[in-house]
C-alpha cells in the first residue's frame, strides 16, 4: 500500500500492460494479455488513459468498435446519470469526470474481473461514494470481481472482502478481510510487558507511548494482563505496513519484479 | 488478425485519428489535383501547337521545338519545374514526420495506448491495426499523387532541361511506384522511431536522421548497385558515336577495352590516336548499358527493396513492443 512497493507494476502485469522480468502470472486461469484474459478483464489505472482530443461520443464509439461485447445501454445510462454529454471534449472534462468515463467504459465491456489502480484519486468525496456504490451494485448484480488498489484504507473497508498488503514487492498479507479481523486483536497493556508478549502471541507491531503500549497481535484471545479489542482494517493495514518483516495470513508466493 | 478484428480496429482508428485519416489523403491529393490541372493546360497547349511528339520518351529529335514550346507555355521562372519536383519528393517525408511519427508516438507518450490495450486489444493488434490503415491510405494516396507528378513532369521537364532522358532522376523518383515506396518506408520508419523512443519530438528527430541515412544509401549505394545489374554489352567506336546505344533512352554503366583474348582492360591509353592504337593492338571498345526497357524493372526492384526495409522496420516495431510493452 506504500508508494513504490510494486502494486501498479503488479496490476499492469495482470492487465497485460507489462511483462514480468522473471516468474509467471495467471489471471482467471489464463496468462495476462492472452485473448482469453483480455476478453474477460478490464483495467483502469490512476493515469485514467483516454483519448483526450476526442469527444465523449467518439471515445465511446472507439471503445465499442474495439470490443466484441459492449453494453451500450449501461454506458448510456451511466453517462446520463453523470450528466455527461457525448459532444463534450474528453480533455475538457474534470479529472473526476474523466475517471468516471474511463470506469464506465471499463464496465461496459461486461468484464468478469476489473482491475482498478487508484481509481478514485481524482474524485471528490461525493463522487467517490457514488463510484463505490456503483461498483458494489455491479459486484452484486453481475458477479463482477474487482481488484482495487488504494492508499485510502477507509475506501477499502467499505468494499473489500479480500485484502492483500504489499510491501517491498512482496505479499505481506493475503486473506479474507473477515478472517484477518477475526484473527487479529489490538492489545493494550504495560509497555514493560511487551518483550514478554512476544513469547506469548504473534506480535505484528508494538507502539509504546510512555508506560502504555498498543500492540497489534495475531491472536484469538488476549494474554493475561492485556486488554483486547477487535481491530479495524486501518489498524491492521497500518500495523503490517509499519513492520515490513511481519508476515500475516495467506500465501506469499508472489514477488513483483519491475 | 481476422476480418472482424481488422474491421473493428479500422473503425477504432477512424474514431481516434479521424483528422489524420482525412488529412493524409488531402495532403497528397490536393497537390496531385493541382499538378493534374496544370498538366491538362500544358497538354492543351502542346496539342494546339502540334507538339504532341514532345511527350514521347525518346523524342530527342523534337528537342528544340519542344523546349521553345515549353518555354512559351510555362510563364514561370526557369527553375520552377525542378523546384516543384523536389517539393513533390518532400511530401512523403512530411507525411511521415507530421502524421506517421505522432500517429503512434503520441499515444505512447500520453499513455492513451493503455485505453486500447485494456479494451480487449493486444499491443500487436493495436500497433498493426493503427498502422495498417494509415500506411495503406498513405501509399494509395502517394501512388495517385505519383501518377499525377509523373504525368505533369513529362511536359515540365522540357522547361527544366533540353531533352528528355528516360534515365534522369525524375524518371526514377517521380513515379507512382517510387512515391508509394518512399511513403511506405517513411511511415514504417516513423512507426519504428515512435515505438522505440515513445516521445513525439525526439522521435521526429530520430526519424529525420534515419530517413536521411536511407536516402543517402539509396542514392549513393543502392541505385548504382542496381544499375550495374543485368546490363547489356555492346562493342562501340571509341572515337565516334557509331554503334553507341541511344543516349536518350539508355544508361551507360561503364566502358572498357577488350583484348583479342577477351581480357578486359580499364583506363584510357595515353596515345593521340586511340582508334589507330586499338586497331594496331586488335583491341575493341565496349560499353555496358541499361536498355530502356530495364528502367521499369529496376524501379520496381528498388521500390521492392524500400518496401522490404519498411517491412523489417514494422517487424522490428512489433518485436520492440513485445519486449517493452509499456513504461
Amino acid at each position: 500500500m506504500r508508494t513504490g512497493v510494486g502494486k501498479t507494476t503488479l496490476l499492469r502485469i495482470l492487465a497485460g500492460l507489462a511483462t514480468p522480468t522473471t516468474g509467471t502470472a495467471t489471471i482467471l486461469g489464463a496468462a495476462p494479455g492472452s485473448p482469453q484474459a483480455r476478453a474477460t478483464v478490464s483495467a483502469m489505472d490512476q493515469t485514467v488513459p483516454l483519448y483526450r482530443h476526442l469527444r465523449v461520443g467518439d471515445q465511446l464509439a472507439a471503445a465499442r468498435a474495439l470490443n466484441e461485447q459492449w453494453d451500450a445501454d449501461l454506458a448510456k445510462q451511466r453517462l446520463s446519470a453523470l450528466g455527461m454529454t457525448t459532444s463534450a471534449r474528453v480533455g475538457k472534462l474534470s479529472g473526476g469526470q474523466q475517471a468516471q468515463l474511463a470506469l464506465t467504459m471499463a464496465l461496459a465491456r461486461r468484464p468478469r474481473l476489473l482491475l482498478l489502480d487508484e481509481p478514485l484519486a481524482s474524485l471528490d468525496p461525493l463522487a467517490r461514494q457514488d463510484v463505490l456504490g456503483w461498483l458494489m451494485t455491479c459486484v452484486a448484480e453481475d458477479s463482477l470481481s474487482v481488484v482495487f488498489s488504494s492508499h485510502i484504507i477507509a475506501e477499502l473497508e467499505q468494499i473489500a472482502s479480500y485484502l492483500v498488503v504489499l510491501s517491498a514487492g512482496q505479499i505481506q498479507v493475503a486473506a479474507t478481510v473477515d478472517s484477518l479481523l477475526d484473527t487479529h486483536l489490538a492489545l493494550t497493556g504495560p509497555a514493560a510487558g511487551v518483550d514478554d508478549l512476544y513469547n506469548q502471541v504473534e506480535v505484528v507491531t508494538a507502539q509504546r507511548a510512555g508506560r502504555q503500549a498498543l500492540v497489534l497481535a495475531r491472536t484469538g484471545a488476549a494474554p493475561p494482563g492485556w486488554a483486547a479489542r477487535p481491530v479495524t482494517m486501518e489498524e491492521l493495514v497500518l500495523g503490517y505496513l509499519r513492520e515490513p518483516a511481519a508476515r500475516g495470513a495467506g500465501e506469499s508466493r508472489l514477488e513483483i519484479v519491475r | 488478425m481476422t476480418a472482424m478484428t481488422v474491421r473493428r480496429m479500422t473503425w477504432a482508428t477512424w474514431y481516434k485519428h479521424r483528422f489524420s485519416v482525412v488529412g493524409i489523403p488531402a495532403v497528397f491529393l490536393l497537390p496531385a489535383l493541382a499538378l493534374f490541372a496544370d498538366g491538362v493546360v500544358q497538354r492543351h497547349y502542346l496539342s494546339v501547337h502540334h507538339l504532341n511528339g514532345c511527350l514521347v520518351a525518346n523524342a530527342t529529335t523534337g528537342g528544340s521545338s519542344c523546349v521553345s514550346g515549353a518555354w512559351v507555355s510555362f510563364i514561370r521562372p526557369s527553375p520552377t519545374p525542378n523546384v516543384i519536383a523536389v517539393a513533390i519528393l518532400a511530401l512523403p517525408v512530411l507525411a511521415g514526420l507530421f502524421a506517421g511519427v505522432p500517429w503512434v508516438a503520441r499515444e505512447l507518450e500520453s499513455g492513451a495506448f493503455r485505453f486500447t490495450w485494456t479494451q480487449g486489444t493486444s499491443p500487436r493488434r493495436w500497433l498493426l491495426g493503427t498502422f495498417g490503415p494509415l500506411v495503406l491510405l498513405a501509399a494509395v494516396s502517394a501512388a495517385m499523387y505519383g501518377a499525377a507528378a509523373y504525368w505533369w513532369y513529362q511536359i515540365a521537364q522540357w522547361q527544366a532541361g533540353t531533352s528528355i532522358w528516360s534515365w534522369r532522376w525524375s524518371s526514377f523518383e517521380l513515379t507512382p511506384f517510387s512515391l508509394a515506396g518512399w511513403t511506405v518506408l517513411t511511415m514504417a520508419l516513423a512507426l519504428l522511431c515512435g515505438v522505440v523512443i515513445r516521445r513525439v519530438l525526439p522521435a521526429m528527430i530520430a526519424f529525420i536522421v534515419t530517413l536521411g541515412a536511407c536516402v543517402y544509401l539509396s542514392q549513393t549505394w543502392l541505385r548504382p548497385w542496381l544499375f550495374g545489374i543485368g546490363t547489356a554489352a555492346k562493342q562501340v567506336s571509341s572515337s565516334t558515336s557509331a554503334g553507341w546505344p541511344s543516349s536518350a533512352t539508355t544508361y551507360t554503366v561503364r566502358t572498357w577495352f577488350q583484348t583479342p583474348g577477351g581480357q578486359r582492360v580499364s583506363g584510357w591509353p595515353a596515345v593521340n590516336n586511340v582508334s589507330a592504337w586499338l586497331a594496331q593492338h586488335h583491341y575493341t571498345y565496349w560499353v555496358a548499358y541499361q536498355p530502356h526497357n530495364h528502367l521499369i524493372w529496376l524501379e520496381l526492384a528498388r521500390n521492392g527493396i524500400l518496401i522490404t526495409v519498411a517491412a523489417f522496420a514494422v517487424l522490428a516495431s512489433v518485436w520492440w513492443l513485445r519486449i517493452r510493452p509499456a513504461d
